[in-house]
């Protein structure tokens, strides 16, 4: 496999801002603390929500001194955002800590499962987003003078494919602003860009460029120009890494990390494969027992729960993202000292199956578990997991698609429901889903059907 | 009364002038000392958007002089990779404002 440029690591220093990214660890615990302190006074003097959730709780602001002293403030979810706090004076509700004369830049969810939520930003906000995206991009090792193809939603009132475009921007790289739809609805357009600029960066979904190497390589048959690849929005299997660092023909196939309410957590690999950077001075975070919602430690899986310590405008504190994450204490190899996720962020709770084993254990399966199987098989071209409850079921139902019309399908689902069961460890039931059913995602894959949702 | 004027403003709007030419040179100079001081983080955002924002506004309080688009200053970097048909690269004839 081809290393990329090796004057990406000569040219210019490791480090972004190689101050705080190389700060001895109990330092940067302090200044954590520090800023935790003060934005938690910071919304409870400004936001009324916060104000009430804390009197609420019985908690003052001078009770938070530390990480360890967040569980006495009840966390809140996206739910409680969309029904309890952005609920009444519309758009905001109770949630602002800035009056509007400060908001700078206005972005919402997609609404998919109800009314949509809101966020804004204060233009220093939003400039230190930028910052730390670019610390994320320069330690995927992006620099000055590369041509970025952003294939990230541009639309939608979604706020992160301007915000990659301006920071690629603001390190002096050249940016296309390609977006994601052309890639499945003018496929064309996205061949003469590749052909005709050879961009050397591009960044989308793991989804959206597997989809994009299969078409180029396959369909087109060009050669990808890309030096540097970065994924986002889903987790970065890693099966589906290394045919992407196969078909792209280089190493440096990253995985980044960020959500939309608190745009300082993005986090992102670096050369040294070791697992996802979070950056600490910008925003804190607990892994939480998803049953007993208690604290864990390193190396234990749990739900990511997020303390943003720059949201001003609408501040986080304590947020439940409901996703499944697990952390290690650094320094990397990189010399980086920030913690770190050896797996990135593993998807949404609600995409666990929890299935009675073969061995007759409970088993819980994320959608990576099957993509890792169903990846080393060319003759599959997709698949979606069904799930008929919320949680608990007597198999795992998977959708396959195949690339070819098999002779027999039937046999063919039985062929795979045994290889996924054998590699599994969980009965399997395989639904056939004949060529061109499941749709390639304009933006993110759909990984889960919830039939059970239908039915409710 | 010309239509585009070519004279360098006066009164307040030259002292915004000076101001912004003053912040101008200290910009250059913090970020030229950034990039060799190894500090990306302060050099590029200097370089890639105050600079290129600051240049234009100065451009258009000094005459709407239409210069700034070329300045040496805010040259970025050739860009890694290659073309589809060759490298772009060849040194840019400037053209002085005050001879056309």
């Amino acid at each position: 496999m081809a290393r990329p440029d090796p004057k990406r690591r000569e040219a210019w220093p490791l480090y972004w801002d190689r101050r705080v990214e190389t700060m001895p660890w109990d330092e940067l615990v302090r200044l954590a603390e520090k800023k935790l302190r003060y934005i938690v006074s910071f919304a409870y003097h400004n936001s009324r929500f916060y104000h009430r959730h804390l009197d609420e709780a019985g908690v003052s602001p001078g009770d938070i001194r530390g990480i360890s002293d967040l569980p006495k403030i009840p966390f809140i979810v996206k739910d409680d955002v969309r029904h309890k706090i952005q609920t009444e004076p519309i758009p905001y509700g109770l949630h602002p800590g800035l009056p509007d004369s400060y908001h700078y830049k206005i972005a919402t969810s997609t609404g998919t499962t109800g009314r949509p939520t809101y966020n804004t930003w204060s233009p220093g906000e939003e400039a230190y987003a930028r910052d730390i995206i670019a610390r994320n991009f320069w330690a995927m090792m992006m620099r000055p003078g590369d041509v970025y193809l952003n294939a990230w939603r541009m639309d939608f009132n979604y706020a992160w494919g301007v915000r990659f475009y301006k920071t690629a921007w603001m390190m002096g790289m050249k940016v296309v602003p390609h977006g994601s739809t052309p890639i499945a609805t003018m496929p064309q357009l996205t061949r003469r860009t590749i052909e005709e600029l050879r961009p050397t960066v591009v960044g989308g979904t793991p989804s959206g460029l597997y989809h994009l190497a299969r078409m180029m390589v396959e369909e087109w048959g060009i050669e990808p120009p890309f030096q540097v690849v970065h994924t986002a929005g889903e987790p970065l299997v890693r099966e589906v890494r290394k045919k992407l660092q196969d078909i792209y023909n280089t190493e440096y196939v990253f995985d980044f990390f960020g959500f939309s309410e608190v745009p300082f957590t993005e986090m992102s690999e670096d050369p040294w494969f070791e697992g996802d950077h979070w950056w600490f001075d910008a925003a804190v975070f607990e892994i939480l027992d998803p049953d007993t919602k208690e604290p864990m430690g390193p190396g234990e899986r749990g739900e990511l729960v997020v303390t943003s310590l720059i949201n001003h405008t609408l501040p986080i504190i304590r947020f439940n993202v409901e996703d499944i994450a697990e952390y290690r204490l650094g320094p990397g190899g990189c010399g980086r000292t920030h913690p770190m996720f050896p797996y990135g962020v593993l998807g949404r709770e609600e995409w666990l199956v929890k299935v009675k084993g073969l061995d007759g254990r409970f088993h819980y399966v994320l959608p990576w578990d099957v993509e890792a199987v169903v990846r080393e098989f060319p003759e599959i071209k997709d698949y979606q997991i069904i799930k008929k409850t919320r949680l608990e079921h007597d198999k795992l139902y998977v959708r396959l698609e195949p690339k070819q019309e098999p002779r027999d399908p039937d046999e063919w689902a039985r062929r795979f429901e045994e290889e996924l069961s054998k590699r599994l460890g969980v009965p399997v039931k395989v639904e056939y889903a004949p060529p061109g059913t499941i749709q390639p995602p304009v933006w993110k894959k759909t990984y889960v059907v919830h039939e059970w949702k239908a039915r409710k | 009364m010309p239509l585009v004027p070519e004279q360098p403003p006066e009164g307040v709007e030259r002292e915004i002038l000076d101001l912004l030419r003053e912040a101008w040179g200290k910009l250059v100079e913090a970020s030229d000392k950034s990039l060799r001081a190894g500090l990306p983080f302060a050099a590029l955002p200097i370089k890639t958007m105050i600079l290129p924002v600051l240049r234009e506004i100065i451009s258009q309080l000094d005459g709407f002089r239409n210069d700034f688009v070329a300045e040496p200053e805010l040259e970025l970097w050739p860009r890694i990779g290659e073309y589809a048909g060759g490298r772009l690269d060849f040194e840019v004839k400037r053209v002085r404002w005050e001879e056309v």
